[in-house]
């Protein structure tokens, strides 16, 4: 609970925990996987050509994330370097990340490195892995690995600013939630119960029905459905800490409301919307790859790694690899994302020492 | 009892007024999509005076707060108008449709509480070691997996290699008495392990963590001290305390169940209210969604409603701590 607050006053409780050891097993293993599997995709080298901008933006957005986190990570105080030894510790979490890393190379650099995912090559329809085709060709005789790869794109951009919009939006409205009084607080916080009652496929399909389907629908309505977890987080945080000495001290020395919240307070509540953040990234992968598999993600000549796997299920068997490719992937996806949460989460926490 | 009464009634009254909340969300996402609802209907060059007359039977030429007063009027009462798709009152789809939804749910629920706490107690049994480790990593994969792949791999492996299980639907035809009733709970194993393996990963997080935080308080080493072996110290009183945590967090996980249900059902054919969903969203079957979707938020209020009276129930305490501060 007051995770910040024995951070900040026991000098104790730096200790990176003992983490279980057999995670780490798992875990490597898993990142090997990944990574083997993420090399096996780049090794198959075909065109060059220029990226399109759409990776531009995707490489540099998560460029800037990952040197964001790096740097904040990175800095003196010995509460941050107490964060990076847990998180350091935490091997189920690093193979999360590494694996992260690797996807996101592999998906950035697509189109450098793979062929053209449209294209049908001429008699080559359910070609299993090989020389020709490191994972092999479809029911149309396309190219796995281009797809998935190309797909990949779709999803991680879909990712990125969905999870972007609604992590602004959540900041925003749980600070103007925290910092007001009863009246404002309590309208904004019925607005976030109540979106949170709908199960949120089910108004992402609605949405579905009432819009012009497309990218720009979906990830607007990614954002519009996962903001509500980090509003609550926010506002919480922000109540707590308003009432504390330095929040106190801040308003003595004349600082306004928006300055205490943004100068003050938000800066607490960073690493439980890194968190949130994380975690609603990797529900995301899943519920694209959901909605693209009942048909109603991005439109069908756009490859995306659910389609995918609805389009192989014909051949589960004789062709497995037609499906089996994107759901590793999407899992893969999915689960670096809830690693990497899971181990900020822990590492932002200070748990009681594990006793013997 | 009295404070209890009065904190169980104000329990009542937030679901209802997010009852309201959502009725009105659920008007604002018709209102505020761009388009005209019309759109999908009409086929180009017809006559104006049958648009306006299909206009005003729909209610679209009323004021929007007339419309308003309309949308919370009908959907308190059921009447979600006539489905585009069916040609029937969506009132009679969902009576047909919902309870198979709520069956399958219900038995997942089941199934992801009771895994959830034999998985989590082992590993909480075994905590930061090499067991819980592998347990803990493998139920993230697990929960990783896209629930539609998962239940390719199932349908693939034990109904059509093994023939154990069908592949899909809800009966077969044919069945009578007691054969009929086998066949229906054969039908439901593979679906109910889908949906139930996801969310029971998930709990078996919430389980792990609570019982771990249990074992680590002052009762726990009383416990131990007295004599009691880990694994009574573990039921009886680790898991006693973490109790209310994990019915609030089986109440949360509602949405999840009936999320899951949508992709659930379309794989296996389970013609339920997900299947339906899916199939009015691709015939642009607005009061169909729109009823279904309305409806999802009500289960899952009902769902949290229930886990917040059953927490009254296991744990006095809280009720003892509300009626303090209020």
């Amino acid at each position: 609970m007051s995770s910040r607050q024995a951070e900040f006053s026991d000098p104790r409780a730096g200790a990176p925990p003992r983490r279980a050891a057999g995670g780490s097993a798992v875990g490597v293993v898993f990142a090997v996987l990944a990574i083997v599997y993420s090399v096996a995709l780049i090794l198959r080298a075909r065109s060059w050509t220029r990226l399109s901008p759409l990776e531009a933006v995707t490489a540099a957005a998560f460029g800037v994330l990952l040197v964001t986190l790096a740097w904040w990570a990175r800095g003196g105080n010995s509460a941050r370097a107490r964060f990076r030894a847990r998180f350091a510790a935490n091997r189920a979490a690093l193979a999360g990340l590494a694996a992260l890393i690797a996807l996101i190379a592999v998906v950035v650099l697509a189109s450098v490195w793979s062929g053209d995912p449209d294209d049908m090559g001429v008699g080559a329809r359910y070609a299993p892995p090989g020389a020709e085709h490191v994972l092999g060709t479809d029911r149309l005789g396309r190219d796995v690995w281009a797809r998935v790869a190309h797909g990949g794109q779709t999803t991680l951009v879909l990712c990125i600013v969905s999870v972007g919009l609604a992590t602004l939006f959540g900041v925003l409205v749980g600070a103007v939630a925290g910092i007001s009084g009863r009246i404002v607080d309590d309208a904004l916080m019925r607005w976030v119960d109540g979106m949170l009652a709908f199960p949120r496929i089910l108004l992402l399909l609605a949405v579905a029905a009432l819009a012009r389907p497309g990218a720009l629908t979906l990830g607007l309505a990614l954002a519009a459905t996962g903001w509500m977890g980090i509003a609550r987080i926010v506002r919480g945080e922000i109540r707590r800490t308003r009432g504390r000495e330095f929040a106190q001290a801040a308003i003595a020395s004349g600082v306004g409301k928006t300055g205490l919240v943004w100068r003050h307070l938000l800066p607490h509540t960073i690493g439980h919307v890194v968190v949130a953040a994380t975690l609603n990234a990797g529900a995301v992968i899943l519920l694209e790859s959901s909605l693209s598999f009942l048909g109603l993600g991005v439109e069908p000549p756009v490859p995306s790694w659910g389609a995918m796997v609805f389009d192989g299920r014909d051949a589960l068997t004789s062709a497995w690899w037609v499906s089996a490719a994107p759901a590793i992937a999407i899992t893969i996806a999915a689960a670096a994302f809830n690693l990497v949460g899971d181990g900020l989460r822990d590492a932002f926490e200070t748990r009681a020492a594990p006793e013997a | 009892m009295s404070a209890m009464a009065a904190l169980v009634l104000r329990r009542i009254l937030n679901a209802l007024v997010l009852v309201a909340v959502t009725i009105t969300l659920t008007f604002v996402v018709l209102h505020i999509i761009p388009g005209d609802p019309l759109a999908h209907y009409v086929e180009p060059g017809t006559n104006p005076a049958d648009i306006a007359r299909m206009r005003s039977s729909l209610g679209l030429d009323q004021p929007l707060h007339r419309q308003y007063v309309d949308w919370v009027r009908r959907s308190l009462s059921g009447d979600f108008g006539t489905s585009i798709l069916h040609q029937r009152p969506v009132r009679d789809l969902l009576a047909e449709t919902l309870p198979r939804t709520l069956l399958l749910t219900t038995i997942a629920l089941l199934v992801q509480i009771g895994l959830g706490v034999a998985v989590g107690a082992f590993a909480a049994r075994r905590r930061f070691r090499r067991a819980d480790g592998i347990v803990s990593t493998a139920a993230v994969l697990l929960y990783s997996i896209p629930p539609f792949y998962l239940a390719y791999l199932l349908i693939t492996w034990l109904a059509v290699d093994h023939a154990w299980f069908p592949t899909a639907g809800m009966v077969s035809p044919g069945a009578h008495g007691p054969a009929a009733f086998a066949d229906r709970a054969l039908h439901l194993v593979l679906p109910v392990c889908v949906l139930g393996i996801a969310g029971a990963a998930g709990f078996a997080r919430f389980v792990r963590g609570s019982l771990i935080d249990a074992l680590a308080e002052d009762y726990a080493r009383t416990a131990r001290s007295k004599g009691l072996d880990e694994s009574a110290v573990l039921w009886r009183h680790a898991f006693r305390n973490a109790l209310p945590v994990l019915v609030t967090v089986a109440g949360l996980s509602a949405p999840f169940l009936l999320g899951g249900a949508v992709v659930v059902e379309s794989v296996f054919a389970w013609p339920g209210a997900g299947s339906l969903m899916v199939e009015a969203v691709g015939a642009r079957d607005d009061p169909t969604v729109l009823a279904i979707t309305l409806i999802g938020a009500f289960l899952v209020i009902a769902g949290n409603l229930a886990a917040d009276l059953a927490m009254l129930r296991v744990d006095p305490r809280a009720a003892h701590d509300e009626g303090m501060r209020t």
